[in-house]
């Protein structure tokens, strides 16, 4: 297999479609480093919102409200001492040093 | 060969039913599929028109179906597919015509002028309703634009046609197999299966598809080694081009731009402001530390994720871990 791989189970799959070069990224969805103190939903949230989805869809996936997972994400913010979905993402990634 | 995944769609076609919309969301649910069981190879990603299931759909659906009178989804969506497949003036290589609606062919005049240029064949034949009569509708593709025919513009999706074509050759390949041995039952709504006698026989044809390999770039790969994609998106040589959630994961596209295109690089201030994003950082403290206006920050923002491919800022940081690392 060809694929660059990292530990969270993450890919970067080289195609070549009708002689263009293409890449298939996939996101990992694990292995996260997260505080102790987060719940088991918390988490899992945490795991959407790494894949980039809004409150909505979020709250699709979980078959609960949108309002329900921003309370949610604003606990997981507290805990982790983060300001914005953003912020929470970057550390998360390891991205968060050069910048806030 | 894209045979397994031209299969997978023919399937959704035969699986008509009555309702328009089940038979939408089964051909799409059979794209999706097709799409992650083949390394998202299945290329028709072009949901910048909203037009993708659709696209797919028509162009692998059985010419069986033009006659079949169309209530829904036709009259609704015909707009996105000739737009996706209206090419601009300066390269032309498609004609909409209005077919004759019993036999679903062409008009003779254009019949006769194909015959001159080399028109291959249609690359599709689309049923649709209007004005309260049936319209048969067609494109054509002429044999010079395939396999790997380009558009000038990015803005034309010059990707496009070279997936386009290449599948649609596929595609024909199939039809005319299916088409020689394989019968098929249907009445006049257009429901119907494959007879039983033939059952085994497509079967054995979607198995030997099954088998085909997928085409995986091994030099390509070999060249991943030292490719910081991350870098290459910000300087406009790689773009993403879809994305979508599968298997609980979100998967990215990303192709190649060619080489000398600028269209899509990152200005340095874009770029200055994607990367403060990637790293977490709000747009007023990017104002405050870059002396922009805020408006200025959302705007270079904007126009930096637009260039990149993407929807929102929370794409940016576990891509670039994860692009950056390929390098």
């Amino acid at each position: 297999m060809a694929a660059a791989k990292d530990p969270k189970g993450a890919s970067v799959t080289p195609l070549t479609i009708g002689g263009v070069r293409t890449l298939v990224i996939d996101l990992p969805l694990e292995g996260f480093e997260l505080p102790d103190t987060l719940t088991e939903s918390e988490r899992e949230v945490v795991r959407l919102l790494a894949q980039g989805l809004s409150n909505e869809d979020i709250a699709e996936a979980r078959g609960r409200s949108a309002r329900t997972i921003a309370n949610q994400l604003a606990s997981v913010y507290r805990k982790c001492g983060v300001y914005s979905r953003t912020e929470l993402l970057a550390k998360l990634a390891g991205t968060d040093v050069a910048g806030a | 060969m894209e045979r397994g995944r031209l299969l997978d769609v023919l399937d959704a076609t035969y699986a008509l039913g009555a309702d328009p919309e089940t038979w939408q969301a089964t051909v799409v649910a059979q794209v999706e599929k097709a799409f992650t069981d083949n390394d998202g190879v299945l290329s028709f990603r072009y949901r910048l028109d909203g037009g993708l299931p659709q696209l797919t759909s028509r162009v692998f659906g059985d010419p069986r179906f033009m006659a079949v009178p169309d209530e829904g989804h036709g009259s609704v969506d015909m707009k996105s597919i000739f737009r996706a497949y209206t090419m601009p003036s300066h390269a032309e290589p498609t004609t909409l015509f209005h077919a004759n609606p019993v036999t679903g062919e062409p008009p003779a005049d254009l019949v006769r002028m194909w015959a001159r240029y080399g028109v291959r064949d249609m690359l599709g034949i689309y049923a649709t309703r209007s004005g309260g009569e049936n319209m048969t509708v067609g494109v054509a593709l002429p044999r010079s634009t395939t396999p790997e025919v380009r558009a000038v513009d990015w803005r034309t999706r010059r990707y496009q046609w070279g997936a386009i074509a290449r599948h649609l050759e596929n595609a024909l390949t199939v039809r005319d197999q299916l088409e020689r041995g394989v019968v098929a039952d249907f009445d006049a709504l257009g429901r119907g299966d494959f007879a039983p006698h033939v059952a085994a026989e497509r079967t054995a044809l979607v198995e030997a598809a099954r088998q085909v390999e997928h085409h995986r770039d091994e030099a390509h790969a070999g060249s991943l080694e030292s490719l910081d994609v991350w870098s290459r998106l910000l300087q406009g040589r790689w773009s993403i081009v879809r994305h979508q959630r599968h298997g609980g994961r979100m998967r990215y596209l990303a192709i190649e731009n060619p080489a000398g295109d600028t269209l899509r690089a990152l200005t340095d201030s874009e770029r200055e402001v994607v990367v403060r994003a990637a790293a977490g950082q709000p747009n007023k403290v990017m104002a405050a530390e870059l002396d922009l206006h805020l408006s200025t920050v959302c705007n270079l923002l904007a126009s930096g994720l637009r260039k990149l491919g993407l929807e929102r800022r929370t794409h940016l940081p576990m891509l670039q871990t994860l692009l950056s690392q390929t390098r």
